[in-house]
């Protein structure tokens, strides 16, 4: 355990030391791998699926607010669309400019959430936002775990549905609107989804806002537990078809993860915990103080004595590296 | 001497100042009234926009049934109808704006109080020192 927290005390001070350089490295990869999936995933406007491209979009985010990689993000999903289907891209554009206008001038630091959801739908471990966003965010971020539902799902649409939306050129222009609509809204996963996710960002926030021992850990188990079994549910009333396998090794995962996140962001020693009371003119205070868990780095001293002359001691301090 | 309760004192304000320092003074620049008044009006501005993005989308959705009926419904009784609905949620959206960005100017105002005591107890710190 105290090699576990010497180890995050120097991620810590290395990420202190050189946060500079590490802020916009973040930035400029989370906007390559969200543009690389977005190519790979849809890819129909073959210009600006380019390395040099897509590099120079990343590079541009990497100094630029976060809200610029969602824009960019999002304006790389309606063009491809938009070379796919006239309508289909209308109708992504519409959704994408409301979540916009209506939630993230709330919230714009939960634009990260609207990235990293559907980069973690690709790799298969979407459970772990829910839970992870829960423990950093308010709950007023359940919004931005709905709105990623709605992005990777849409998206998922689009690419799955592709034959078919190319085949209704035929169609007149209003039945093609209609078939794009009725497919994105009666999407039942995403509803799914949108729902759970929900539900489970505001348990998670409510339980470890607890002043109770191990909150965090009850949190994490609890928003994991329900879940699986808010999907289970879902899964049976809508026949939507998701893996239930899937549903408990990715829950599982996912609370394995989050306590990782944990460890990293709310490490407490509740054995030493405090309770004291004390007044002032105004309120009587009923107060409880858990001590965090951190280990300070050992400083090495060495000492070299000089067997030719040993009244000559040096002693040198140095540190680790 | 270096007096290291001032240090940590120091540092503390500093790291307020480059953190939510920023935000929290800029949203204390205003009046109250102003704050929210102008978030409120940005907040209609998006809804209005919203509202016409979904009205467009949703004739074009019923386009082949309004054109079928154009002639045969009450027009007047559906504009009071769209016209409510247009208030409904220009009103409801506004008050969810009043109350985020009440309790956030409430939020900067307080933080900005504590730091300020702060600064007051580093200043008399300095006094004391000399």
């Amino acid at each position: 355990m105290t090699d576990l927290l010497l180890i995050k005390e120097k991620i810590k001070q290395f990420l202190g030391k050189y946060e500079i350089y590490l802020k916009p490295l973040g930035k400029f990869l989370l906007a390559f791998i969200s543009i690389s999936m977005i190519n790979s995933a849809l890819g129909y406007m073959e210009r600006i699926t380019a390395l040099p491209v897509v590099l120079v979009v990343a590079l541009m985010c990497s100094f630029m607010p976060n809200n610029f990689t969602l824009f960019a993000a999002g304006l790389f999903t309606v063009l491809h669309i938009y070379f796919l289907s006239l309508e289909c891209a209308l109708v992504v554009g519409v959704v994408f400019v409301l979540m916009g206008l209506l939630y993230l001038r709330f919230s714009p630091k939960s634009s990260l959430v609207l990235l990293i959801l559907p980069i973690c739908f690709v790799l298969k471990i979407p459970y772990v936002v829910p839970i992870c966003v829960g423990l950093l965010y308010a709950p007023v971020s359940a919004f931005a775990v709905a709105c990623g539902s709605v992005v990777y799902c849409v998206i998922s649409y689009v690419s799955k549905k592709a034959t078919e939306l190319g085949m209704l050129e035929s169609e007149e222009l209003t039945s093609r609107f209609r078939y794009v609509v009725d497919g994105l809204i009666g999407n039942r996963v995403m509803i799914l989804y949108m729902v759970a996710f929900s539900i489970t960002v505001i348990l998670v926030y409510v339980i470890r806002r607890l002043s109770i021992n191990y909150a965090w850990t009850i949190a994490i188990g609890a928003g994991a537990v329900v879940q699986m079994i808010t999907l289970l549910i879902g899964d049976m009333i809508l026949d939507t078809g998701i893996s239930i396998v899937g549903i408990f090794l990715g829950n599982i995962l996912a609370a394995a993860i989050a306590i990782v996140v944990q460890f990293f962001f709310f490490h407490l020693d509740y054995n030493r915990a405090e309770q004291v009371q004390f007044e002032d003119n105004e309120y009587y205070y009923y107060v409880k103080a858990i001590p965090k868990i951190t280990v300070s780095k050992t400083s090495k001293s060495v000492k070299k004595i000089n067997s030719q002359s040993e009244k000559k001691v040096r002693q040198v301090n140095g540190t680790d590296s | 001497m270096l007096n290291e309760k001032r240090i940590i004192l120091m540092t503390r304000l500093q790291a307020y100042e480059d953190g939510p320092g920023k935000g929290n003074e800029k949203i204390a620049d205003y009046f109250r009234s102003d704050y929210i008044g102008h978030h409120i009006l940005i907040s209609v501005i998006n809804m209005t926009v919203s509202f016409l993005m979904l009205a467009g989308c949703y004739l074009l959705y019923h386009f082949e049934d309004v054109m079928k009926d154009m002639y045969q419904v009450d027009l007047v009784a559906i504009g009071k109808r769209v016209a409510m609905g247009y208030l409904i949620s220009v009103v409801v959206y506004s008050v969810l704006t009043y109350i985020v960005y009440a309790v956030r100017y409430v939020k900067a105002k307080r933080s900005l109080k504590t730091y300020y005591g702060k600064l007051k107890k580093c200043g008399a710190m300095y006094a004391e020192e000399e």
